[in-house]
């Protein structure tokens, strides 16, 4: 800009610009606002989680030397060990099946209360929600160890049965793959309640009243609209908990056996127990590789499913 | 418009099954707690007796307070940290356009998909390999990277309906950019920043499963100290921390919401 001629210039004293002024002025000519806004979690990002991440990738070639120590000769035998290794296949299988089963239950029993508090109009509505986010406050793994105290030889179950007469023996209900998909539904119970209930909480209740005034059943009427019209967030639901139920380590291994590990558990040993990193490495990097897939076809399915209800 | 209600037989079943999912959801902890104050040595349900013994031996450990102060610190730093990158970076997707603004977007959510043992992993792998030490610049970090998504999403909602009239009324003012995050953005954001902050102290405050591989013996947290008491199974003490870390962690965020409620009322009628 040339101001110079401007005739204003000679009779006006020039105004005083503060530092603050020509700065944002500066930032705003040259488009940099945006850029020096997102500068920090780029940095951030980058060496929190891609390097660390590209590192883990490296040491995955690696090969485990005497004593933990790391021979740095590049090789795939870490993933070929892997694949080559029913043992190792059947960790990444069990928790897939853990992941799918958990994510089953969850989603059915959450959304029993997602619609009895999407449709109330109790007024203590609010006071049921807040009690929905009260596990988000609850340490994770006290509310893990809760089911140790429950289901444990001298626990509340056996307990109240053996109390009731109906056994003389202690049940062993801990340390199974049942136990371990009981407290991963108990655990992800909250964060499937919150997305169901917001697009429940959605449904205009003319259309419920319409339905049932030409004659209805209460049946149909979760069947054919607030199943569909919920489906949105029902299926955001099962794509979190399937996720997060799969990359679990505290339920596992507090309640788990050894002989159904799931792929963290692999990971953290490897790390943790017997210092072979480069093979940890590998599980983590196949653990990446397979969580990436299953997010990709979760999301695909998602579109799909919008697509066709649309 | 008519108010839609099922009939008295659905309602019922489906409030009777809500009751159920609620006693699924609440009666583990509550026996926790219950069994916290039984004085035995080797418990046995049903508990008998009532007593403080064990919270006596609790509150007695040194370790306790090394480990409280550890994860408060922790908790403190991280979530400012997390706080102030993702608030950065929710103003600039939620107020300004700029090329690979989708790719950002997803690129903050990554750390909340990916499980937090790998996290924990790779970050340890990294610091090793540049001769980096474990200690509480490394668990700061990590948190902060586990909280940034939080901090992100809380800010972010509250800038997209919060809506742009005031930032423009003070721009068109005369005020300049800065001035205006600083006198209209961020007092706009007030209820969004504590907000945010709580979300990610209570995140750091749990989080156990990538903190294991960057902890030592100086820096161990509450969760850690707890995971080591009850991997061998029931123990006494370790009811009294399950008691007392539910008790502290529910009672925080609900106490530091209604001093901000209380804070924002007295200032808005002065």
């Amino acid at each position: 800009m040339t101001t110079a001629a401007s005739p204003l210039r000679t009779t006006l004293p020039p105004r005083r610009v503060g530092l603050a002024t020509r700065f944002t002025a500066w930032t705003r000519a040259h488009h940099l606002g945006a850029a020096l806004l997102i500068a920090p979690v780029l940095l951030f990002l980058l060496f929190m989680l891609a390097l660390p991440l590209a590192s883990v990738v490296e040491m995955s070639y690696f090969r485990r030397g005497p004593a933990g120590s790391i021979v740095r000769d590049v090789s795939l035998v870490n993933y070929t060990t892997f694949l080559e290794e029913p043992v190792y296949l059947k960790v990444l299988v069990n928790s897939a099946v853990v992941g799918a089963l958990v994510c089953m239950f969850t989603v059915a029993l959450a959304f029993v209360p997602a619609a009895a508090l999407g449709l109330t109009r109790s007024r203590f509505k609010n006071v049921l929600f807040l009690l929905i986010l009260v596990p988000f406050w609850t340490s994770f793994i006290v509310r893990t160890y809760a089911w140790i105290v429950m289901l444990g030889t001298n626990g509340v179950v056996n307990g109240a049965l053996r109390g009731a007469g109906v056994i003389d023996a202690p049940l062993s209900l801990l340390y199974s793959r049942e136990t371990v998909v009981l407290g991963l539904v108990h655990a992800m119970l909250p964060f499937a309640i919150v997305p169901i209930y917001a697009s429940i909480e959605r449904i205009d209740e003319s259309v419920l009243e319409a339905a049932a005034t030409l004659g209805a059943r209460p049946w149909s009427i979760f069947a054919e609209i607030i199943i569909p019209i919920s489906l949105p967030g029902v299926i955001a639901a099962a794509i979190l908990v399937f996720i997060e139920a799969m990359g679990a380590f505290i339920t596992p291994q507090l309640l788990g056996s050894a002989n159904d590990m799931m792929i963290a558990q692999l990971v953290q040993e490897r790390f943790l127990a017997s210092f072979d990193w480069p093979f940890g490495s590998a599980v983590a990097v196949i653990y990446l590789l397979f969580t990436g897939v299953a997010f990709a076809v979760l999301l695909a399915g998602r579109h799909v499913i919008a697509r066709h209800t649309r | 418009m008519r108010v839609f209600q099922f009939n008295p037989g659905t309602r019922a079943v489906l409030y009777g099954l809500t009751a159920l999912i609620y006693l699924f959801m609440f009666a583990p902890i509550l026996f926790v707690i219950y069994a916290s104050f039984d004085p035995n040595e080797i418990m046995s349900f049903p508990y008998k007796g009532f007593s403080l013994r064990w919270y006596r031996e609790f509150f007695s450990s040194s370790m306790l307070y090394l480990a409280a102060s550890n994860s408060v610190i922790v908790a403190l730093l991280s979530s400012l940290l997390a706080t102030g990158i993702g608030g950065l970076a929710a103003f600039a997707t939620a107020r300004l356009a700029f090329r690979g603004k989708a790719l950002l977007q997803s690129a903050v959510g990554v750390p909340m998909v990916i499980s937090k043992v790998i996290l924990g992993v790779a970050l340890l792998v990294l610091i090793v390999d540049l001769h980096i030490p474990r200690g509480f610049t490394t668990l700061v970090a990590l948190h902060a990277l586990l909280c940034m998504p939080f901090g992100y999403l809380v800010v972010w909602a509250r800038l997209v309906t919060a809506g742009r009239d005031y930032e423009e009324a003070a721009l068109t003012l005369g005020a300049n950019d800065l001035e205006t995050a600083w006198k209209v953005t961020i007092p706009l954001l007030g209820a969004a920043l504590t907000g945010s902050v709580l979300l990610c102290v209570t995140v750091s405050f749990d989080e156990f499963s990538a903190t294991q591989f960057l902890v030592v013996p100086q820096t161990q947290t509450m969760p850690i100290q707890i995971y080591s008491m009850i991997q061998t199974g029931v123990t006494p003490v370790a009811n009294v921390f399950a008691t007392v870390l539910t008790v502290v962690t529910i009672t925080i965020p609900l106490i530091a919401q209604l001093a901000f409620g209380a804070f924002q009322r007295a200032y808005l009628r002065r």
